[in-house]
């Protein structure tokens, strides 16, 4: 009698045969001791390979937290205007970016005055206890603390707009968008974050506040640097995208 | 293509089938992502993407065991000043668990991995070939023999372990 080859064997238990081999198999393994016997060795050594290999598994690390879509934010001050500010891009260190007088609010109103803005709506008044909600963004840029967090806000209105967040000295941090187009997604892993495929839209970037440093880059370009509570914004070049920088309040 | 779709879908399966392979969650991580952000620079056929996520990360994976080897060296003369705590009983045996795994993979060929830990993750056999570069119609047949070098290697460790104890 001829045996049924071991490779058809195989494929008959992954279910990679067609219905006619199929029934060819079962008709021959029905009067072969041999090839049943077979047959159970595979399949015992592929259960006791399955069982063995879940040793191995661990949950992903959480890296990144799922995107969440949500409503387009482009039409709360029109998909035009969007795409003429180009990305804007607002970072705060926290409470201390909102107390006034303190460093860090002296680096962004510094940043905001090098843009030839006015510097009474950058940040927020500073909430009296964390707040749960994000404070409310004109222009589609904020920066809030939240519980222990420093959130960031981005808008990037172009499709093809990449943010890089680095983390140093940190293991998590999370990332919410709000319109994505078909090729977002969020990648990562130890220390960075890669943001691609956004449309018109914004991007809630969650740097936990234990990150002494930071650094946020569109397009390979360093916009903002977190040293500490220090938040440092970079001098503007003509490389990279149209990027510019907004206030939250 | 929703990618954000397919990144929920394939990730979970890419990042088992690495760390298996590696033994590394954090570079398993790595690779898995650093793949996905490859697939935003192709235009692939839905269909098509889990085979070619997979064998970009099986590249990936050759080119860290390239790097690895060259830093390994460099990390001989300078050995690691962290003290560790002595773990508990359950961490013990699960250690041991995971190293006998581990090993009995590693005693195996490295195709024979790829074969198997790809059978696992589910791919179909057409998938397989494509992505260890074998002909579909042998791929029954190599998964078979690779079944019973996983089983032998497996075996040989844990009688290694029961003649100890």
């Amino acid at each position: 009698m001829n045996h049924v080859h071991e490779g058809v064997l195989q494929a008959w238990l992954d279910g990679e045969l067609t219905a006619s081999e199929r029934s060819g198999v079962a008709e021959h393994l029905q009067g072969c001791l041999a090839c049943r016997d077979h047959a159970a060795e595979l399949r015992a050594a592929a259960e006791r390979l399955g069982a063995a290999l879940a040793f191995l598994d661990t949950a992903p690390p959480a890296t990144l937290a799922a995107p969440r879509r949500r409503r387009s934010f482009a039409t709360a001050f029109g998909g035009g205007l969007a795409r003429a500010a180009g990305l804007a891009l607002l970072l705060a260190g926290g409470a201390a970016a909102l107390i006034p007088g303190s460093p860090v609010r002296s680096l962004i109103v510094d940043a905001w005055r090098s843009l030839g803005a006015p510097v009474d709506t950058v940040v927020e008044a500073p909430p009296a206890e964390p707040v749960q909600e994000e404070i409310a963004a004109r222009g589609g840029v904020a920066v809030t603390p939240v519980d222990g967090a420093v959130r960031v806000n981005l808008v990037a209105p172009s499709s093809d707009v990449h943010i890089r967040v680095q983390l140093v000295d940190a293991e998590q941090a999370e990332v919410d968008a709000e319109r994505t187009g078909p090729a977002y997604g969020l990648t990562g892993g130890r220390g960075w974050i890669h943001i691609a495929g956004i449309e018109a839209g914004r991007v809630t970037v969650q740097i936990p506040r234990s990150v002494h440093t930071a650094t946020v880059e569109v397009d390979g370009r360093v916009l903002v640097r977190k040293v500490g509570d220090r938040l440092v914004p970079a001098p503007q070049s003509g490389t990279g995208p149209d990027v510019e920088v907004l206030p939250g309040g | 293509m929703d990618y954000d779709a397919l990144f929920h879908r394939l990730y979970p399966s890419l990042f088992r089938y690495l760390n298996r392979l590696m033994g590394d969650p954090d570079a398993a991580d790595d690779i898995a992502q650093e793949s996905f952000v490859r697939l935003l620079r192709q235009k692939i056929p839905e269909d098509e993407v889990r085979p070619w996520l997979f064998t970009v990360a099986v590249n990936l994976v050759r080119d860290r065991a390239r790097k690895s080897e060259r830093r390994q060296r460099l990390l001989v003369s300078a050995p690691s000043l962290v003290s560790v705590e002595a773990p508990a009983d359950a961490q013990v045996e699960q250690a041991e668990r995971i190293a006998e795994v581990r090993a009995a993979l590693e005693r195996i060929p490295p195709r024979d991995r790829q074969l198997l830990l790809m059978r696992e993750e589910g791919f179909k056999y057409e998938e397989i070939a494509r992505v260890v570069g074998v002909a579909p119609a042998s791929v029954g047949t190599l998964i078979a023999r690779a079944l019973k070098r996983f089983t032998e290697a497996y075996s040989v460790r844990e009688e290694a372990d029961e003649s100890r104890s």
